[in-house]
């Protein structure tokens, strides 16, 4: 056991391989099978977003992407710079895109994730959303200076968007986010470049997978059947209808009308 | 072992198989530690400068270059790739031939690693402030990079192994394991973590190969340098074998087995399978349990030396390292549990614990051997043992202050994020437990001036001188505590 072609074998090589089985490919195995999404089909649910950038920005848009209109060439683009501005800039060193399996309604009183980041849809973060050609590699993040991004789709206007980059104290005065006025042209924040304009195209296309859009009249590339796609629309849960058996005095959180 | 007097530079010796031979190649080891305490002062630096962000203090507002989320990959990368890989490739060069008989593959091949390397590191720093990062957590070097350290790794394991394989010494001291272990993980996790998620692997799988990157790069490639410079540098300075070979065969074993299970603790509650995620917590602990025994081991070493504190600064930063490490692991231990998580997962207290174990242990490590080999490698004592003192104490009480700051706050958010507060309360709450972030890193900064003006004023009056170390009866004390 003091030898080193002992150590080299077994502590090196065999122990390693096995933590690799264990923790790496085993875990991998579970997504046997299952193709990864492809820009292409990304392409095929654009955020309308996408072509309010085109409508609101024109000159800077079609400097940018070489067209005035929000095709999917161009979102395929905006989005791949948008990535790589936020991986450029250390974006997730301080927002995640993660929303853990974890509610205080679960029963342990502790946790906030589904709460604070998925209201709506009440649903954490599935491996699915992930599996796709804009996560190589993934981006879960370990530090949680801002928000959660991963359902930052729509959640503020493109216009918010752009001012907070620019000067994040415009629109949260509190925040320690650092600006970043090289994603503009001009001197005043009002003409976004390219990176701007990915970027923004890329936080509003976080989540955007929980919303069918209607498809563009710009669209190029042929549709494909959603069902077909790579994850199911969401479908608001309906309201239980209220025929509730023990009548309104039962409930808990007491009514300002007295029961008749 | 004969030993020759001679000049500083040029130790001559006769080796594990009786040739005469140069066995240490001290200019190596004074190189890489110049350019380990150099690279960290420029980390130290970007570090304090990212801690100003958080109080709307930041300096270069606007500068694109000096973005603070570059530069906070800057001083991440700087501290793993140009501070401690140096400072261990140094340390390497001191510790290998003297524990194995055997001088390394080439003496010329260490200076060009030494040059190639450093290239490297700068090469990292350019790519990361002209906004080429990748998207894998301390692995941020730009992709282009990756395929030069790969290389570059290959070479240093090479020139080492080589001493290694060839050594005609009867025991394999315990530090030569963890060394021979390191050899083999630190390529294997660097282009693991590296590449499969960048080219192969998207999303969720990804992240369960990243966690154990992030993981491994702690504990396969730094803890084992760290434990095989303690287990060589502590029976060095109390001039006692090792308390117990069969407790450092557990120690051993056991980091091997159970470390590289971990890396998926980083990801808990997240959408990677639950069955790894519950591997990875019960093997952190079990970490917690063989780390324990190590932490036994040296103390039992220690028994009856304790006042050698008084004289050895060496000797402080070995055990105020090793208490560190001893914290940080039994807080691993909690922490890492799943209902800990809830609150604590993306909060300053992780920042808090990584620094403890970054700086707090292998940092200081690395300047207890700073502190001891310095002298010997310019033949002169330290120009100031006062200014050594200054940096001590101000390292201490920087890394104390840091760590407890940063887990008060880092419970503070977790807890104001639960009750769902507006998010902005978390910010207002932590500004007093940034503005101490900043003050721990001014001293942090003040402690490495001291270290860079006593390691330049003792350098510039360096002498030639017999390199009269004593490996040989070291290596035989470690061969009858293997016997005993």
């Amino acid at each position: 056991m003091e030898r080193f072609n002992f150590i080299f074998v077994v502590a090196g090589v065999i122990f390693f391989s096995l933590a690799f089985v264990i923790m790496g490919a085993l875990p991998l195995a579970q997504y046997q099978g299952i193709d990864v999404v492809s820009m292409d089909q990304l392409a095929t649910n654009i955020p309308y977003q996408f072509e309010e950038l085109a409508r609101d920005y024109p000159e800077a848009f079609e400097k940018a992407f070489g067209t005035r209109e929000p095709t999917a060439e161009a979102f395929k683009e905006a989005l791949e710079v948008g990535r790589r501005a936020y991986i450029a800039e250390a974006c997730w060193h301080c927002h995640t895109q993660q929303i853990r399996r974890i509610d205080p309604n679960d029963g342990t009183e502790v946790g906030h994730d589904i709460s604070r980041w998925a209201p709506d849809t009440n649903l954490a973060s599935q491996a699915d959303e992930y599996h796709n050609e804009m996560n190589y590699p993934h981006l879960f993040g370990t530090r949680r200076v801002g928000p959660d991004l991963i359902r930052s789709s729509g959640r503020h206007s493109n216009d918010w968007h752009l001012a907070h980059l620019w000067n994040p104290r415009h629109t949260s005065p509190y925040s320690v986010m650092p600006p970043y006025p090289w994603f503009f042209d001009d001197a005043e924040g009002k003409v976004p470049n390219q990176t701007g304009l990915g970027m923004v195209t890329y936080l509003q296309w976080l989540g955007s997978w929980h919303t069918q859009f209607a498809p563009s009249r710009y669209d190029d590339l042929p549709r494909l059947p959603f069902d077909e796609g790579w994850y199911p629309p969401y479908v608001p849960q309906e309201e239980p209808e209220e025929d509730d058996p023990y009548g309104a005095e039962e409930d808990p959180y007491g009514s300002d009308e007295e029961p008749s | 072992m004969t030993q020759i007097a001679t000049p500083l530079i040029r130790p001559v010796v006769v080796t594990s198989r009786g040739e005469t031979r140069v066995l240490v190649d001290t200019t190596s080891c004074l190189l890489h530690f110049i350019a380990a305490v150099s690279w960290i002062g420029v980390g130290i630096v970007a570090g304090l400068l990212y801690s100003f962000v958080f109080l709307r203090l930041y300096p270069h507002e606007g500068v694109e270059l000096l973005s603070p989320g570059r530069v906070r990959m800057v001083h991440t990368n700087l501290m793993a790739y140009g501070f401690l890989t140096n400072a261990f490739i140094g340390m390497m060069h001191w510790v290998i031939p003297r524990l194995t008989g055997e001088p390394v593959l080439s003496h010329a091949l260490s200076k060009v690693i030494f040059l190639a390397w450093n290239a490297i590191v700068a090469a990292i720093v350019f790519g990361l402030v002209r906004g080429q990062a990748q998207a894998i957590e301390w692995g941020e070097t730009p992709f282009w990079a990756d395929h030069l350290v790969v290389v570059g790794v290959a070479l240093v394991v090479v020139n080492f192994c080589w001493s290694i394989i060839r050594s005609r010494e009867k025991a394999m001291y315990v530090t030569l394991w963890y060394f021979t272990a390191a050899f083999v993980w630190t390529p294997l996790v660097y282009i693991m973590g590296n590449y499969l998620p960048q080219l192969l692997v998207p999303g969720t799988g990804g992240a369960a190969l990243v966690g154990l990157f992030i993981h491994d790069l702690v504990g396969l490639f730094v803890t084992p340098m760290g434990w095989g410079l303690m287990y060589f540098f502590v029976p060095v300075i109390t001039r006692k074998p090792i308390y117990s070979h069969a407790i450092s065969l557990v120690g051993f074993w056991g980091l091997a087995f159970f470390y590289p299970l971990n890396g998926v603790h980083h990801f808990l509650w997240s959408p990677i399978p639950m069955f790894a995620q519950y591997g990875a917590v019960i093997s952190t602990i079990a970490v917690e349990i063989v780390v324990t025994t190590v932490v036994i081991n040296f103390i039992m070493t220690m028994r009856g030396e304790w006042g050698r504190l008084k004289e050895s600064i060496a000797l402080r930063w070995f055990m105020v390292g090793m208490t560190c490490y001893f914290i940080t692991c039994l807080q691993c231990a909690f922490q890492t549990t799943l209902t800990m998580q809830k609150v604590i997962h993306f909060t300053d207290w992780v920042v808090g614990h990584s620094h403890l174990v970054m700086f707090g242990v292998f940092s200081f490590w690395i300047a207890g051997a700073i502190e001891h080999l310095w002298p010997k490698l310019t033949g002169r004592d330290w120009w100031s043992r006062r200014l050594n003192l200054w940096h001590f104490w101000l390292w201490t009480g920087g890394v104390a202050l840091m760590f407890t700051d940063l887990t008060v706050i880092g419970v503070v958010q977790g807890l104001l994020w639960d009750s769902l507060r507006p998010w902005e309360e978390s910010i207002r709450y932590s500004e007093i437990g940034w503005f101490l972030r900043m003050i721990s890193g001014w001293m942090v900064l003040v402690g490495f001036i001291c270290l860079g003006v006593n390691m330049f004023m003792s350098f510039r009056a360096r002498r030639d001188h017999a390199d009269s170390d004593y490996a040989g009866q070291f290596v035989e004390a470690a061969a009858s505590g293997a016997r005993g």
